[in-house]
């Protein structure tokens, strides 16, 4: 029993990020003016890369953990304190984000097996920040070198705040993350919320496996690619450029999560380009500030000696390419692309989609936009197996379904769309 | 069918978020979750899960470190290839692995026997090949079903990035009159396998045969002091 209230004391924690501070801007200051409804997702992303600069920071976890803790209570007591009464036209929304939440959570707490790579690393990177080590001592850490750290701060860090403090208790914020990633791009499809509830409990259903919170940061990429590409979608509708500074801290969060985040953003970056309606101003800002934060993360590794990329690519063996190799890498990347495309069905939907709508491509800015990142994805996925010296076959098999779901983020808004156009014929 | 859904339209939706609820609920094995969560701790679910002193055996080594109040970090060879378990009981305060003692799991004896997958004609395939050229020292011998053969000729080849057999070396392989074993003696340190596939090309056998390699183990627990057993998982030193 300990543990189940374990778990919903978790919820509460987690909820806080997504409840508090924000609301000191946005009911004193009014610039989160132009955002949707709910400030709850934009808290969360905002909340996340606070807590990135302190997972960098020379505290030691246990310093800082409780008092970010108590300072969220106290903003939530704050500013929601009398704003109870309100609560209601919330509750069937509450009651189906916590009933998820809390099946999934009891399926992590009951299943506890860790993926390979969070057996491998992932796991013991969280482990430095659980024992009171800081980010100069992680660099320490041989498998730090190119995977980042920031999965594995969360782990930790909820852990830190958890009742029992069990290795399962910081991965439920994957969880959380995860189901609050569907919850936005699904809250507000239909007027009516029930209907939303629906095609949120659908796209869990769909989606959801045990897998994804083993401890492997996919799920993060995944999560944070969904809510960057509704940041997208609400760009593109209101041009407000909030939208963009969203884009830029989820990139952020991306390039700290996992090392493909780096491609995810760059791919955001060059897609972000191609938005026509994207003034001169706007342009400069984004990409200097994209490069900014690029630049920022490898000032921090050049500092602690942390090396930027370990992966197997070399120019020598690029360059050395020869056609039976090429030929013998692209047939199985064929193979294998197109095999787990059909059982990841949001990539195998992408295709269909655009081309039920090619004649609209040039008009409908958001699907041309999905269309040029769909396309990047691909060539991104080509090269990143054709260019890595290692037995192709062995890559594909161990990492291929890992690299699609967490690119199938970027579609899910898409899809959705679609399936509320469709729907629209008949309800 | 617009009219219809128009007109009960809440309660529908009520009802297929109920239904959907359900299915997420079945998918996951929420009942059975939920109960193993009530009856068992999470030390026991882990032990259940990875095992005591078999596959993973996480329970062996977190009694260890209970026990013995490991600081450093003890190398681990389990001879049953699993996804790296040093997780369980790792010190981020040591950095380098405690040479002087060492965690031996599912230990097999002083000879590990593999039976070889038949790949196409005269041609067979040891699997994991990597894995067992960190456990073993040399392919020690080889043992054919129903072959009297006195000689044979054996042929070892790794496949390449390309997809292609990389013929590596062939010897000549004599029976011994005693175990009715073919000797080979050779050491995994000439080939380099890494991530490759290996195959061993066996002469003048046409016919598929049930063949088993036999490596010699790497660790022989004589040359060890025993701190703690348990079954064949060992603490030594």
């Amino acid at each position: 029993m300990n543990e189940i209230i374990g778990i919903i004391y978790l919820f509460l924690i987690f909820c806080l990020f997504g409840l508090s501070p924000l609301n000191i801007f946005h009911s004193r200051v009014g610039i989160f003016y132009s955002l949707r409804k709910s400030n709850f997702f934009y808290n969360l992303i905002i909340n996340l890369n606070i807590l990135l600069l302190f997972s960098l920071s020379p505290f030691k976890l246990i310093e800082y953990s409780i008092p970010i803790i108590i300072i969220l209570i106290f903003f939530f007591i704050k500013n929601y304190f009398l704003l109870f009464k309100n609560f209601k036209s919330h509750i069937s929304n509450t009651i189906f984000f916590f009933l998820v939440f809390f099946i999934l959570s009891v399926q992590v707490a009951s299943e506890l097996n860790l993926g390979w790579d969070a057996k491998w690393f992932w796991y013991i990177k969280s482990l430095y920040y659980s024992d009171n080590q800081t980010f100069s001592e992680l660099s320490n850490y041989v498998y730090n070198d190119y995977h980042p750290h920031f999965g594995s701060f969360m782990w930790s860090f909820f852990r830190e705040v958890s009742i029992n403090q069990h290795e399962y208790a910081g991965r439920l914020f994957y969880v959380f993350f995860y189901i609050s990633g569907i919850f936005f791009i699904t809250h507000d499809i239909f007027k009516s919320n029930i209907k939303n509830n629906t095609l949120f409990l659908l796209i869990i259903f769909i989606t959801q496996k045990y897998l994804y919170f083993s401890g492997l940061q996919e799920i993060l990429i995944f999560t944070t690619l969904i809510f960057m590409s509704k940041f997208f979608y609400y760009f593109i509708n209101d041009r407000s450029s909030i939208y963009l500074f969203f884009i830029l801290i989820c990139a952020n969060l991306l390039i700290w999560v996992k090392a493909e985040g780096v491609a995810y953003a760059l791919i955001s970056l060059a897609a972000i380009n191609f938005i026509s309606m994207l003034n001169l101003k706007q342009r400069l800002l984004i990409n200097i500030s994209f490069l900014f934060i690029i630049f920022f993360k490898i000032l921090i590794y050049k500092f602690f000696q942390i090396k930027v990329n370990d992966q197997p690519y070399y120019f020598e063996y690029i360059i050395n390419l020869d056609f039976e190799t090429l030929f013998y890498k692209v047939k199985n990347i064929l193979i294998y692309l197109t095999y787990y495309s059909f059982k990841n069905i949001i990539l195998m939907c992408v295709p269909i989609i655009i081309t039920l709508n090619y004649k609209k491509i040039f008009q409908n800015e958001y699907l041309k936009l999905i269309t040029l990142i769909f396309l990047m994805n691909i060539i991104f996925i080509f090269s990143a197996y054709i260019f890595r010296d290692m037995e192709v076959v062995f890559s594909l098999k161990t990492t291929i379904d890992r690299i699609i779901f967490s690119s199938s983020g970027f579609y899910l808004v898409l899809i959705i769309n679609e399936f509320k156009n469709f729907f629209s014929r008949y309800v | 069918m617009k009219k219809f859904i128009s007109i009960h339209n809440n309660k529908i939706f009520y009802f297929i978020s109920i239904i959907l609820l359900i299915m997420i609920f079945f998918k996951t094995s929420f009942i059975s979750n939920f109960n193993n969560v009530l009856k068992s701790n999470e030390n026991e679910r882990i032990t259940k899960l990875y095992g005591y002193c078999k596959n993973e055996s996480i329970g062996y080594l977190r009694y260890l470190k209970k026990k013995y109040n490991i600081k450093s970090n003890p190398k681990i060879i389990n001879y049953v290839h699993t996804p790296p378990n040093k997780w369980a009981i790792y010190d981020v305060t040591a950095q380098n692995t405690d040479s002087t003692r060492l965690i031996i799991l599912n230990y097999p004896g002083n000879e590990i026997n593999l039976k070889l997958s038949y790949y196409k004609k005269k041609i067979y395939e040891l699997n994991d090949p990597y894995f067992y050229s960190i456990i073993s020292n040399l392919i020690g011998s080889l043992q054919i079903q129903n072959s009297i053969k006195e000689n044979i000729d054996i042929t070892f080849y790794l496949k390449d990035r390309s997809n292609n057999f990389q013929k590596l070396k062939t010897i000549n392989a004599k029976k011994d009159k005693n175990t009715n074993d073919y000797i080979i003696n050779q050491t995994f340190d000439d080939f380099k396998i890494d991530e490759l596939r290996f195959f061993l090309e066996i002469d003048g056998l046409d016919e598929k045969s049930k063949v088993t390699i036999k490596l010699r183990n790497k660790y022989n627990l004589e040359n060890f002091k025993i701190i703690d057993q348990y079954q064949n998982c060992y603490f030594v030193e």
